[in-house]
């Protein structure tokens, strides 16, 4: 394994630099968060792709009941809408806004923290009785939910356990649905008749399927290409990998919820104890070792035509213009070195893809 | 529906330290261990007690009257974590309904209480009493040891036996997904009824057959589109509605999947986008995050981003823009 050099260029630290160090190094990995330090990454060979040939994934079946949800969630989309008034009741079929912390065998439950979170107040198969339970929250105060983990729970280890979760209900909004067939709908619609309107939404699913087929056939390549690879990860690399993610994601949110210490600690430690994460925690470092390496190989480039793509996909989602987009990338190298991170990840598995032979699915 | 009751009042003496009134926003709450010093958070509890025990009434009023469609009554002592409240009133149960949206698929029965006012996720006292219903906090919560109960949290179960095992991993995320599939909520009953099933099924039929064209084509040699389109493609699919949908294929709070973190990063980006206020790098940032994020395939280490990927250009801004 090999060290990366100092970054700044081999320049000697100040006493008070090493000092701030020494006392970053002897706190709870959950506060040690300022660290952007780059860490040692095993260096790897390239994995070879000869003969290299993956199955395509199987699309998935579109059938009436497919086209009646997503005809149902435009009917949803296309409704009138009141918002709630504070302190009046959540009622069935309502859009909330809340906050949420869950909370099961004493301690935070991972991914369990949410903020702004928008979610239709409808029966969820996964989580039954939470949002049954969220008929008659009052808006704009905090409520609780127990509710036993039923024995099907797809997280083996919360199956049959107590969850208890706080909220706070920001908003709601009731929602006045329209009949299916009825002209408003279908003018608010503006797609033609109901067959037409269904027409439509054959098409998206089946671009969707072939979208999500293509992606996964995708995965199942990059699995090979890991499965290529010879690589030792250290847990301590691991645990900094799952620290910095948790670190973006879900701290800033507890941060804000004034989460004391140890109940960050316990935070962080609910990811890195969540064996599926580590799992996939793995895969994804191996993966960009494997893909970095498979780059400097191949003389992988960046295309223009590729970059103009991604910058303009990136506005798209940004929901900033495209002159915004480039004039901060030149105001921040980071969010540049990023979005060029990003770039040179597509190419490089754009040039794995070529190099595969698809066979039909099985 | 039934009217819904009024709520009860609140105390003609405000306690201490309670959180504010709701608001859009509510403000960051000062740390708790400042804002409410012992002497104080005692009041407060035993105020929190009384609302949630006032509050729980209220849960019997709503429930009786969203009962008759959506939820059954399970008569009996109303409990919520710790707090025993002593009296008698409903659980919150589902059962089929009129409405096809809450028709079947629940079993589980769910306790709920009402807080006396906003912002409570900020208080630690209020969080250990949701963390561990035998704490010091909700002792203090009930102000009496002896109305405590325990609430069967102990259950202890093995976690999956699968870190570090790439294979296994990927069947485990395979199974998983399959759960998924399985337990999808049942069709929109009413909603299928009444729309015209002959374009439904017409619809579906031809989409199928153009998703196996497709397929065919795949087999036969051609071109996947490019990673960085497919990627943005599922970004945009996963943002719609506010991250809704991967968070549903997450299972909602589920830990231990693979799209796991990619559902919090989802919330996360998409809050950020939501916010008008948000500036233009935080919105690409954000945007940067959906895209890499998101599509599981192209999901980039943290750690691999601090200058580790071989760059062929020594400006990519000045290379490309």
């Amino acid at each position: 394994m090999t060290s990366q050099n100092d970054p700044k260029g081999g320049g000697a630290r100040s006493l008070a630099e090493l000092h701030a160090l020494g006392i970053m190094k002897r706190m709870p990995a959950s506060l040690s968060l300022g660290s952007t330090e780059p860490v040692s990454l095993p260096t790897v060979q390239a994995p070879s792709l000869e003969g290299l040939t993956v199955a395509v994934v199987a699309p998935g079946p579109i059938d009436e009941q497919s086209l009646v949800e997503r005809f149902d969630s435009l009917r949803r989309q296309h409704a009138d809408r009141r918002e709630r008034l504070a302190g009046e009741a959540v009622g069935p079929d309502d859009e909330v806004l809340l906050d949420v912390l869950g909370f099961a065998d004493g301690r935070l439950i991972p991914y369990s923290a949410r903020e702004n979170w928008r979610a239709e107040v409808a029966p969820d198969a996964l989580l039954p009785g939470f949002f049954e339970a969220l008929v008659g929250a009052k808006v704009g105060q905090s409520f609780g939910i127990e509710l036993k983990l039923p024995d099907t729970y797809v997280v083996e280890s919360l199956r049959g356990v107590t969850a208890r979760f706080l909220l706070d209900v920001k908003a709601a909004s009731e929602l006045k649905l329209l009949e299916d067939d009825s002209p408003e709908l279908l003018k608010r619609l503006g797609l033609g008749t109901l067959t037409d309107v269904m027409a439509h939404l054959g098409d998206t699913l089946a671009r969707e399927r072939t979208e999500e087929m293509d992606r996964l056939t995708q995965e199942r390549v990059l699995d090979e290409v890991v499965s290529r690879t010879k690589v030792t990860l250290t847990p301590a690399l691991v645990d900094e990998e799952i620290r910095r993610r948790w670190a973006e994601t879900e701290r800033p949110m507890l941060i804000r919820k004034d989460f004391q210490p140890n109940e960050l600690q316990e935070a962080l430690e609910g990811w890195l104890r969540e064996p599926l994460t580590r799992a996939d925690t793995e895969r994804r470092l191996t993966l960009a070792l494997a893909l970095r390496a498979i780059a400097a190989r191949d003389h992988v480039k960046l295309a223009k035509g590729a970059v103009d793509a991604l910058v303009a996909d990136l506005a798209g989602l940004s929901g900033v213009s495209r002159q915004d987009l480039i004039r901060a990338m030149k105001e921040d190298t980071l969010l540049a070195k990023r979005v060029e991170d990003l770039a040179l990840h597509f190419a490089t598995i754009d040039s794995v893809m070529r190099r595969v032979s698809l066979t039909p699915p099985t | 529906m039934a009217p819904i009751e009024p709520r009860p009042t609140a105390p003609s003496s405000a306690p201490t330290a309670r959180p504010a009134q709701p608001s859009a926003a509510p403000p960051p709450a000062p740390r708790a261990d400042v804002l409410a010093p012992p002497a104080a958070r005692s009041d407060r509890w035993e105020q929190l007690g009384n609302e949630v025990a006032r509050g729980t009434n209220g849960v019997r009023q709503f429930s009786d009257a969203v009962g008759a469609t959506q939820v059954r009554r399970t008569q009996g002592p109303i409990r919520f974590g710790p707090l025993e409240t002593g009296l008698t009133g409903t659980t919150v149960e589902g059962v089929n309904t009129r409405s096809a949206r809450w028709a079947g698929g629940v079993s589980t029965a769910a306790s709920v209480a009402q807080l006396p006012g906003a912002a409570y996720l900020s208080f630690r006292d209020v969080r250990d009493a949701f963390r561990n219903p035998s704490g010091e906090s909700a002792n203090r919560a009930l102000g009496s040891v002896s109305g405590l109960a325990s609430t069967g949290l102990n259950v202890a179960k093995g976690g999956l036996d699968l870190a570090g095992n790439v294979s296994n991993f990927r069947a485990a995320a395979n199974a998983a997904r399959t759960a998924f599939t399985q337990a999808a909520p049942e069709a929109t009953g009413a909603v299928a009824n009444r729309v015209a099933t002959s374009a439904a099924s017409e619809a579906a039929q031809g989409s199928s057959r153009q998703v196996t064209r497709h397929a065919a084509a795949r087999a036969a040699g051609e071109g996947l589109e490019d990673a960085g389109r497919l990627g943005a493609n599922a970004a945009r699919t996963a943002l719609q509605g506010g991250g809704t949908a991967v968070a549903r294929a997450a299972g909602r709070f589920a830990p231990g999947l693979n799209v796991a973190i990619a559902a919090a990063d989802t919330a996360a980006a998409a809050s950020t986008l939501a916010d008008p206020n948000a500036a233009v790098g935080k919105k690409v940032t954000a945007g940067v995050t959906a895209l890499g994020s998101i599509a599981a395939a192209t999901n980039i280490p943290v750690v691999s981003q601090a200058g580790a990927v071989v760059s062929t250009v020594s400006s990519f801004v000045g290379a490309f823009f």
